[in-house]
C-alpha cells in the first residue's frame, strides 16, 4: 500500500516541473517584450510643450504672440534676450502681465528700443518640460 | 495521502496571474496616456499645416483680384493618426471650412477725380463681403483655432475672443487702397483634402483715382481682431499728425462693433482698387452700375476718331458683357449729327466707342440698361484739322493751359536719378483748385504724387534709384465747379534718368525772369594726369529783382565717372569750382555740365549747357 502511494505520485513523472517552467517562461518572455516595446515608445513623446510662439521685433518693441497650442504656466517661462550677443537680463515679468498662463491668441509686449542694426536674440522656454519654444535671431530694420 | 506536499500551493499560477495584470495595466496605462499625447502631436502638426493652407488660400483669394481666373487652392481638412497594432486611436479629426456673411467693407468721404466716374463713386461706397474659415474638430488639442480669411488678412480665432493675425494686411499700402470683397457659399466637412477654387468675378487691374474730402477718407472692414492688432498691422502706414509731406497716410484706427475703421488723411489724393472674388458655389460676375469717358471730355478731334467710354461694375472695374446673357448696348443720345452711329455695344473689355464725324457741339451716350447721371457721359467736340498737331496730352498749342520743364540732374554712376520738375499755367480763372504733378516709373515701381495750390512753382523727385529708367512726369490742372474737381488740362513728358534733358521741354521764363548774361563761362580745369575732374563756372544773372538761385551741375553722362551738383544763392560768382571740396574722378569721360537758374517761385527759368570731355581743355559761353 505505501509502496503504491510513494509509488503513484512518481508516475507523473517531470510533467510538474516542466510545467511550471514553461508558465514562468512563457510569461516573463510576454512581460518583457511588451514591457520594453511599450517603454521604449512611451519614453519619447511625453512632456513636451506644444506650443507655437511667433518673435516679432522692431526698433521700439519686442512682441511674442502665441499662435496656437497648449496654454503654459507663466511661473515656468524663462525668457532670455541678447542684443548683439550681450545677454539683457530683460525677464518674462518685465512685459504685459499675461495673468498666470500665457494662453493661444495673447500677446506679450516688451518695450525697448533698439538699434534697428543690432542683432537681437530672444529664446522663451517652458521650464516644467524642458521645451525650447522660441531661439530665434532677428535684426529690427528687417521686417517679419 | 498527504497536504504537506501542496505546501507550495498555487504560487506559479498567482505569479502568473499577477505578471499578466500587470501586462494589462501596462496597456491600459499606454492606452490611456500615450496614445492621447502622441495623437495630439499629431493634431497640433496638422493644425499648423493647415493653417498655412489658409494662408495659401488668402493668396490665391488676392492673386484673382487682380487677374482674371481662378486658382486652385489644396487644403488638408483631416489627419490619420498613427497606425496601432495593439490600441485603438479615436476616428481621424475632420474639418470644416465655411464662408460666413461678414456685413460690408467699404470707403466713406471719397470722390472719384473723373466728373463722370463722380456721378457714382462719391461719398460712400459699401461692398457686402464673407468670411472664409476653417476649423477642425480634433479630439485631444482642445485650443485649436477658428483660421480664418478675413479681409484679406488670415486671423487666428481662440476661446474668449482672442485673435492673432497670420498674414499682413492688403488694405492700405501708401495712398492705394485694396478692397476684396468675398461672394459664394461653401459649407463642406471632411477628412480628405479638398480643393477650394477662388475665381475672380470682378477684377481689379487698374485703380481708380479718389480723392478723400475733408472729413478724411474711411475705410471699414469687419474684423475679429483687436484696435490694437489692427494698429500693429498699420504699423508702417500710421501718421497720426497727419504730415502731408511723407508716405503714410493713417490717422487713426478705431474698432467699432464687428468691424475696424481706418482713418486717412483729408483732403488728399488716393488710388481705390476693389474687387469680387467668388468661393465655392454661386457668385455672379456684377453687373454694370455706370458708365465714365476714356476720350477726354472737352476735346478737338480729327474726323474718324472714336469717343471712347467704359462700362463699369459696382467695383469700378470695367465689365465683360460675354459674361451676361445679352448685350450691353450704349445709345447715343444727343448729338447724333456729329455720330456715324445711333448706337453700339460694349466690347469684351468694357469699352464701347463711337465714330466722331466731324461738326462742334456735345455728344451724349447712355447705357440703355441703367438710369440716371450715372448712365450717361457726355463730350463737347470740336474739330480739329487733319495737319493739327496730335501729341495728346503733350498739346503745346496757345489753347494748352499748362506747361511743364524737367531738369534730369542724375548722378548715373551713384544710382541717383533727380529731376526738378518746374511748371506754370496761363490763362487760368477762378475755377483753379490745385495742381498735381504725377512723376511714376514707367514699370510701375514708383509712383508719387505731389500737389500744389500754386499756380506756377517746381518740384524736386529723387526716387533713390533706377537710373537709366523711363519715368513719365504729367502736370494735371485740376478745376472746380459745384460737384467737385476735374482735370481741366494736362501734360505730360517722359524722361530717361540719363542725366540729359527730355527734347520736349517748354520755355517757362517770362518778361520779368532773370537772364544768365551771356559773358559768363564753364572752362574745363580737369587734370587729367591724377584724375580729378573739375570745372570753373564763371556766371552773372541779371536777376530782374526775381532770384533765388542756380544750380552748377557736372553730369557724367555715361556712369564712367563721378557727378556733383552744387546749388549757390549768389547771382554772381566768377570763381565757383565744381567740385568745391573733395575730388571727382572720371577724367577723359564724356560729361555735361550745366547752369540752371531759378526764379523767386524755384521755376527753372534759363539754362546753360555744354557737352565736354573732362581732358583739362576747352571753354564755353552761352551765345
Amino acid at each position: 500500500m505505501d509502496r503504491e502511494v510513494t509509488a503513484h505520485p512518481d508516475d507523473r513523472g517531470q510533467s510538474e516541473v516542466v510545467g511550471e517552467i514553461l508558465a514562468v517562461a512563457m510569461v516573463v518572455i510576454v512581460v518583457t517584450t511588451a514591457g520594453a516595446y511599450l517603454l521604449s515608445d512611451a519614453a519619447s513623446p511625453d512632456e513636451e510643450t506644444l506650443a507655437e510662439i511667433r518673435l516679432d521685433v522692431d526698433e521700439e518693441r519686442v512682441e511674442l504672440t502665441h499662435l496656437g497650442g497648449e496654454s503654459i504656466d507663466t511661473n515656468d517661462l524663462e525668457l532670455a534676450m541678447y542684443v548683439n550677443g550681450t545677454r539683457t537680463g530683460t525677464a518674462w515679468a518685465d512685459g504685459t502681465d499675461l495673468g498666470a498662463t500665457f494662453d493661444p491668441g495673447e500677446r506679450w509686449v516688451y518695450n525697448r528700443t533698439i538699434d534697428s542694426d543690432a542683432t537681437v536674440r530672444v529664446t522663451l522656454a517652458d521650464t516644467s518640460t524642458g521645451t525650447l519654444l522660441v531661439d530665434q535671431t532677428v535684426r529690427p530694420g528687417d521686417q517679419r | 495521502m498527504s497536504f504537506r506536499g501542496d505546501r507550495r500551493g498555487v504560487t506559479v499560477q498567482v505569479g502568473a496571474v499577477l505578471l499578466l495584470g500587470i501586462l494589462v495595466l501596462l496597456l491600459a496605462t499606454y492606452q490611456t496616456t500615450v496614445v492621447p499625447q502622441q495623437n495630439e502631436r499629431v493634431e497640433f502638426q496638422h493644425s499648423q499645416a493647415v493653417q498655412e493652407d489658409v494662408l495659401n488660400l488668402r493668396g490665391a483669394m488676392l492673386e484673382t483680384a487682380e487677374r482674371p481666373g481662378f486658382r486652385t487652392v489644396s487644403i488638408q481638412m483631416g489627419t490619420q493618426y498613427p497606425e496601432r497594432a495593439l490600441f485603438v486611436n479615436p476616428p481621424p479629426p475632420s474639418g470644416t471650412i465655411q464662408t460666413s456673411d461678414a456685413g460690408e467693407m467699404g470707403v466713406e468721404n471719397v470722390n472719384a477725380t473723373n466728373a463722370e466716374t463722380r456721378d457714382y463713386l462719391y461719398g460712400t461706397q459699401n461692398y457686402a463681403t464673407k468670411h472664409v474659415s476653417y476649423s477642425a474638430s480634433y479630439s485631444v488639442y482642445q485650443n485649436a483655432p477658428r483660421t480664418a480669411v478675413q479681409s484679406g488678412v488670415v486671423v487666428n480665432d481662440f476661446e474668449r475672443g482672442r485673435s492673432v493675425a497670420l498674414s499682413e494686411q492688403p488694405l492700405v499700402r501708401g495712398n492705394q487702397i485694396t478692397l476684396v470683397a468675398v461672394e459664394g457659399n461653401l459649407s463642406q466637412s471632411q477628412v480628405q483634402a479638398l480643393d477650394v477654387e477662388p475665381r475672380s468675378l470682378s477684377t481689379s487691374r487698374t485703380s481708380t483715382t479718389v480723392r478723400s474730402t475733408g472729413d478724411g477718407l474711411n475705410v471699414t472692414v469687419p474684423t475679429t481682431l483687436s484696435e490694437d492688432a489692427w494698429r500693429s498691422l498699420l504699423d508702417d502706414e500710421l501718421d497720426p499728425a497727419a504730415d502731408p509731406n511723407n508716405d503714410r497716410y493713417v490717422t487713426s484706427v478705431t474698432r467699432t462693433g464687428d468691424a475696424v475703421r481706418i482713418q486717412l488723411e483729408a483732403n488728399r489724393t488716393y488710388r481705390l482698387r476693389t474687387a469680387l472674388v467668388g468661393v465655392g458655389r454661386g457668385g455672379e460676375p456684377p453687373q454694370p452700375a455706370y458708365v465714365t469717358n476714356v476720350t477726354e471730355r472737352n476735346t478737338s478731334l480729327a474726323r474718324g476718331t472714336p469717343l471712347v467710354t467704359e462700362v463699369r461694375d459696382h467695383y469700378n472695374n470695367p465689365v465683360d458683357p460675354t459674361t451676361y446673357p445679352d448685350d450691353v448696348t450704349v445709345n447715343v443720345t444727343e448729338g447724333r449729327d456729329l455720330i456715324a452711329e445711333n448706337r453700339t455695344t460694349v466690347d469684351e473689355d468694357g469699352r464701347a466707342q463711337v465714330t466722331y464725324t466731324g461738326g462742334e457741339g456735345q455728344v451724349t451716350l447712355k447705357v440703355e440698361r441703367l438710369n440716371g447721371p450715372e448712365s450717361e457721359v457726355s463730350f463737347n467736340v470740336t474739330e480739329r484739322s487733319a495737319q493739327g498737331s496730335d501729341d495728346g496730352d503733350g498739346d503745346t498749342g496757345a489753347t494748352s493751359q499748362i506747361r511743364l520743364r524737367v531738369d534730369d540732374l542724375t548722378q548715373r554712376r551713384g544710382n541717383s536719378p533727380r529731376f526738378v520738375v518746374s511748371y506754370d499755367t496761363q490763362n487760368v480763372n477762378s475755377s483753379f483748385e490745385r495742381i498735381e504733378i504725377d512723376f511714376q516709373r514707367t514699370d510701375g515701381t514708383q509712383d508719387q504724387v505731389r500737389e500744389s495750390q500754386n499756380q506756377r512753382g517746381s518740384f524736386v523727385f529723387e526716387p533713390g534709384n533706377g537710373q537709366g529708367d523711363d519715368y513719365s512726369i504729367t502736370a494735371r490742372l485740376y478745376y472746380s465747379d459745384g460737384q467737385g474737381e476735374y482735370v481741366r488740362d494736362a501734360r505730360t513728358l517722359i524722361d530717361t534718368a540719363d542725366a540729359q534733358n527730355p527734347s520736349r521741354n517748354d520755355d517757362l521764363s517770362e518778361n520779368d525772369s532773370p537772364v544768365l548774361d551771356t559773358g559768363s563761362e564753364i572752362s574745363d580745369q580737369t587734370n587729367a594726369q591724377s584724375n580729378k575732374v573739375s570745372y570753373r563756372f564763371d556766371y552773372t544773372v541779371t536777376t530782374n529783382n526775381n532770384f533765388q538761385k542756380v544750380t552748377l551741375g557736372v553730369l557724367n553722362l555715361y556712369g564712367n565717372g563721378a557727378s556733383r551738383t552744387r546749388d549757390i544763392a549768389s547771382a554772381d560768382e566768377p570763381n565757383a569750382f565744381v567740385p568745391d571740396q573733395g575730388n571727382m574722378d572720371g577724367a577723359n569721360t564724356e560729361y555735361r555740365t550745366v547752369i540752371l537758374v531759378y526764379d523767386s517761385e524755384g521755376v527753372v527759368v534759363d539754362i546753360f549747357e555744354w557737352r565736354d570731355t573732362a581732358d583739362g581743355q576747352g571753354s564755353d559761353s552761352p551765345p
